[in-house]
């Protein structure tokens, strides 16, 4: 393991401008091993812009993002998960026709060593090294309690175990970052609170830094050593849980907005 | 264009090259305003549904057949022919829409594909089993007959009143896009069409009118092909179809300016580049080929077309 | 372990399913008539090339209207390799075969070395295609391909010295036989299914399915996607390959949009993404062409006469593609795929419901 104030991420000066918009601007931001930072902030002020950045989904138009010691925001994302970050998505993309099992091994291919011919002819090593992968996620689906669906469609899931199978499948790629896009979204507060007890526990069982968007404040609020927020693509406030929930330009930031 | 020099063999060799140069360019030009007048209607689709209608180069077939039958059966003047002609196009546009892309709107994007390529299939099918193979014989409106003389160059009624119609038509529309209410919701639902049908627009209506605007255009278009090339046959659409929508995306797809621009360029092109290079007149189109591999290759967005990001 | 012997069942069941397909050959070939093993060799060649289309298009979702143009490629590939020298001088009268092609021929030992260059150079045309368009999101590539069946029709009219030209090429020995098709439809079938099973195949999905997301997961969309389209590339190479040494001719007309039509009828028809279903609709399709093709002669009932309307046939399908899409989209099979543990578990159903 590394040291624990080993920076992992840097984010220097982002700034992202659609046309006209500016939505994000100027943003900071330095992630330690084993931190769980929230991110926060009304809708609209630019918080899935700054995952979007960070995993590559946007190149963006200025500023520098530093993974492990590496430029990364001009890498394909696919490339980025490859280094070590991983997502979930605000709207949920799962691949609703793969099995709960098969969206888990999609995330293996990234890393797969047996050749394309090997796997069209079916030889004993790729089907082997197929039976391995099947079993650790399997072992992955146990682990997050979702191995009594793992032959069921995706989109067949309830909405709450859609959202798990999305940091499942995120996990399945063996992150060292985390980024979860508001996953307490559309959750009732059992299912809330259910969800923190989770993140908190994959916190430790995967040993991975999690950054969290969250709408929910009573979620960022209740798990998180540090809150950023966010408004208008601006950076407005830093700080713990309490000095964040005290703060002047947060309050009238939500007051204004919503809530 | 490498074939402007003087030749050595003749005295006249420049003012003879000079005057080809300018026919041809015309010619181009004229090609290619009714490459723009196709072109509008798949890059209004492709904006609003982004869905490539394949369709679309059977309602410019559709337009001439029309137009054709107009003045055949009814012994009336072209320019009414071909108003009737964009009328009955409008119709069939919209039906197409109705018909068989609405229920696919949701469905997966491939889908859609595939039902666009089956209704342009039925409809030159169609054409074919009624109409049959053989190509029919267009009358050329007498306007188009014309030969004119502009600083000694002779120039064919069509090279000149193809460009000013399909430039006036092109005005027509720009004004409809730009400055009418039904324009203005059009580039609406194109932008965002959750938030345009949450703002109380029907957005179903504008689509149908999308459909209708681009299908009369094309029949236009159609009429006025048939005048350049007075053969017309079930499947003469495929070809210029596929021209105009690779002129969509060299204009920048969405952007109807853009289509403006693109259709001009491949016009152009496949005129000029075959005056220049005549051993390679039997590869003209595979010319418009190497543009949209060009452009997709370099800049895919286009002339016109910014960069867009999915939304995430 | 209990997975392992599955493996091995399934393997021994396969091999299996092969011995009893040679049997069906011979014994097709001894008792079918000539007309009806023209159309199962015509089925056999017609599932080599759905099954490679429906690798793009359903499994992957990539839109591509190409297969006319790939198959047009290795037809004319091994129609070229194979023509026997003598033969080479009487076709090309109006101008010569290009050099090195006029200097030598094939034997007919080395037919499956032509067939592979015909799937190769198909490929390679694939790969030309995929890199500009693929990396793109939106339907650029079914954009590019259905430019690219015209481009190659263009090359086949005006390139005389390598294809001569709009006359095409005839007298190509006969040696597709239901040894080969049979052979090669089933060899198609059993790597693209262990393909889509695998690892590859499951990327491939992914994409179709979401492919922001399959991104986001670490699947290189531009690789997996050119893996798919080069691999239907080369299996309509080969398809190709196989039609012009059936019907022993190729000409620029040969492989027009109508065959890629077809071929996207029959993936429709059997379930965008299904294997079985591309399959068992490819050889039902054959037959209905067949049967379609008496429909559209003249007939007579009774005191009618119906006048034949030739080209009914692609009226009638492109009504049926556009109905499917709208009300029947799954198709045949959906993305149902048959196995042998479902074969199993049917049959012993079946027993137990004799006993
Ligand atoms: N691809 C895009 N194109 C144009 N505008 C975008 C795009 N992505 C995000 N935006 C805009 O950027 C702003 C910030 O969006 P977002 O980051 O999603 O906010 P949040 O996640 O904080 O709710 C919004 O105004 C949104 O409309
Ligand atoms: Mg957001």
């Amino acid at each position: 393991m590394n040291n624990a104030s080993n920076t992992l991420l840097s984010l220097q000066g982002l700034t992202m401008v659609f046309g006209g918009l500016v939505a994000v601007n100027d943003f900071n931001l330095d992630l330690h091993d084993g931190d769980l930072v929230g991110l926060i902030g009304p809708n609209g002020a630019g918080k899935t812009t700054v995952f979007n950045m960070i995993s590559g989904q946007y190149i963006p138009t200025k500023g520098k993002v530093i993974f492990d010691g590496q430029e990364v925001q001009r890498l394909m994302p696919n490339v980025i998960t490859g280094l070590g970050i991983a997502r979930t998505f605000q709207n949920i993309r799962l691949f609703g026709n793969l099995s709960v099992l098969d969206n888990i091994m999609v995330s293996f291919h990234g890393k797969l060593k047996a050749s394309f011919i090997a796997a069209m002819i079916g030889t004993p090593g790729y089907l082997s090294t197929e039976r391995d992968l099947r079993e650790e996620a399997y072992s992955l689906l146990e682990a997050v309690e979702l191995s009594d669906v793992a032959y069921e469609d995706a989109q067949s899931l309830p909405y709450g175990k859609q959202r798990r199978l999305e940091i499942a499948r995120a996990l399945a790629t063996h992150p060292k970052l985390l980024l979860l896009d508001e996953p307490a979204a559309g959750m009732n507060p059992y299912e809330t609170l259910h969800l923190m007890r989770f993140i908190q526990r994959i916190r430790k069982d995967f040993n991975v830094t999690i950054l969290l968007i969250e709408h929910d404040m009573k979620v960022v609020m209740g798990i998180c050593e540090r809150v950023l927020v966010m408004d208008f693509g601006i950076q407005i406030a830093d700080g713990t849980p309490d000095k964040i929930r005290n703060d002047p330009k947060v309050i009238e930031a939500y007051l204004g907005v919503d809530e | 264009m490498g074939r402007v020099k003087p030749g050595p063999s003749s005295d006249k060799g420049y003012n003879m090259t000079l005057v080809t140069f300018f026919q041809q360019l015309l010619n181009g030009v004229s090609l290619g305003s009714l490459y723009s007048l196709l072109a509008i209607g798949y890059t209004l689709v492709y904006g609003i549904l982004g869905l490539i209608n394949f369709a679309h180069s059977d309602v410019f077939m559709l337009g001439t057949y029309f137009t054709f039958f107009v003045i055949g059966i009814f012994v009336l003047p072209w320019w009414l022919s071909v108003v009737i002609a964009m009328g009955l196009c409008a119709l069939v546009g919209m039906t197409i829409e109705r018909v068989a892309y609405r229920p696919l709107r949701s469905a997966p994007r491939i889908s859609a594909l595939i039902t666009a390529v089956g209704v342009s299939f039925f409809i030159q099918n169609l054409g074919l089993v009624t109409v049959g193979a053989r190509p029919k014989g267009f009358p050329r409106p007498e306007l188009m007959e014309n030969v004119y003389s502009l600083f000694g160059i002779r120039i064919q009624g069509v090279v000149v009143w193809v460009p000013i119609i399909s430039g006036v038509i092109l005005l027509f529309l720009l004004y409809i896009i730009y400055r009418t209410k039904t324009g203005m919701a059009m580039r609406a639902v194109a932008k965002d069409m959750e938030a345009t049908r949450l703002m109380g627009v029907n957005v179903d209506r504008i689509i149908l009118y999308t459909f209708a605007l681009g299908s009369a255009i094309a029949a236009a278009g159609g009429a006025m092909w048939a005048a350049r090339y007075p053969q017309i046959n079930p499947l003469m659409g495929i070809f210029p179809g596929w021209k105009a929508f690779t002129a969509a995306v060299v204009g920048g797809i969405g952007n109807v300016v853009g289509a403006m621009i693109g259709g001009m360029i491949i016009g152009i092109a496949e005129i000029m580049i075959p005056a220049a290079f005549p051993g390679l007149t039997g590869y003209r189109d595979a010319f418009v080929f190497a543009i949209l591999i060009g452009f997709l290759l370099i800049k895919p967005s286009g002339i016109l077309g910014e960069a867009q990001k999915e939304k995430v | 372990m209990e997975r392992k012997n599955t493996t091995r069942r399934d393997m021994i069941l396969t091999g299996m399913l092969l011995v009893l397909l040679m049997i069906g050959v011979a014994l097709a070939n001894r008792y079918l008539s000539s007309y009806l093993v023209r159309v199962l060799n015509t089925a056999c060649i017609y599932v080599v090339a759905a099954v490679g289309y429906n690798l793009i298009n359903g499994i992957t979702g990539q839109f591509s209207l190409g297969p006319n143009g790939f198959m047009a490629i290795g037809g004319y590939t091994v129609a070229i390799l194979m023509l026997p020298l003598a033969e080479k001088e009487a076709v090309y009268f109006i101008y010569p075969l290009m050099w090195p092609f006029n200097s030598f021929s094939f034997p007919p030992s080395m037919f499956v070395v032509a067939l592979f260059a015909g799937g190769v150079m198909a490929a390679l045309a694939a790969l030309v295609i995929g890199i500009p368009t693929l990396r793109l999101r939106g339907d650029y590539l079914a954009i590019a391909t259905f430019g690219f069946g015209e481009i190659i029709f263009i090359i086949a009219n005006n390139w005389i010295s390598l294809t001569n030209g709009a006359l095409g090429i005839k007298g190509i020995p006969q040696y597709t036989n239901l040894w080969w098709t049979a052979g090669l439809a089933f060899a198609t079938v059993y790597f693209v299914k262990s393909l889509v099973n695998s690892s590859y195949g499951r990327a491939m999905k992914a994409i179709r399915e979401n492919e922001v997301a399959a991104a986001a997961m670490g699947v290189d969309l531009l690789r997996n996607k050119l893996l798919a389209f080069v691999l239907s590339g080369f299996l309509a190479g080969v398809a190709g390959g196989l039609f012009v040494t059936l019907i022993s001719t190729v000409s620029p007309t040969l492989f027009t949009f109508a065959m890629t039509f077809n071929l996207l009828i029959i993936i429709v028809l059997g379930g965008l993404g299904s294997i079985t279903g591309a399959t068992i609709t490819a050889v039902i399709f054959a037959f209905l062409q067949e049967i379609l093709r008496e429909v559209e002669a003249p007939m007579t009932i009774g005191p009618w006469h119906l006048p034949g309307i030739p080209g009914m046939r692609m009226v009638v399908f492109s009504a049926l593609l556009v109905a499917l899409m709208i009300f029947y989209r799954r198709g045949l099979f959906g993305r149902w795929e048959i196995s042998w543990q479902q074969v199993i578990s049917w049959l012993k159903r079946e027993r137990i419901q004799h006993e």
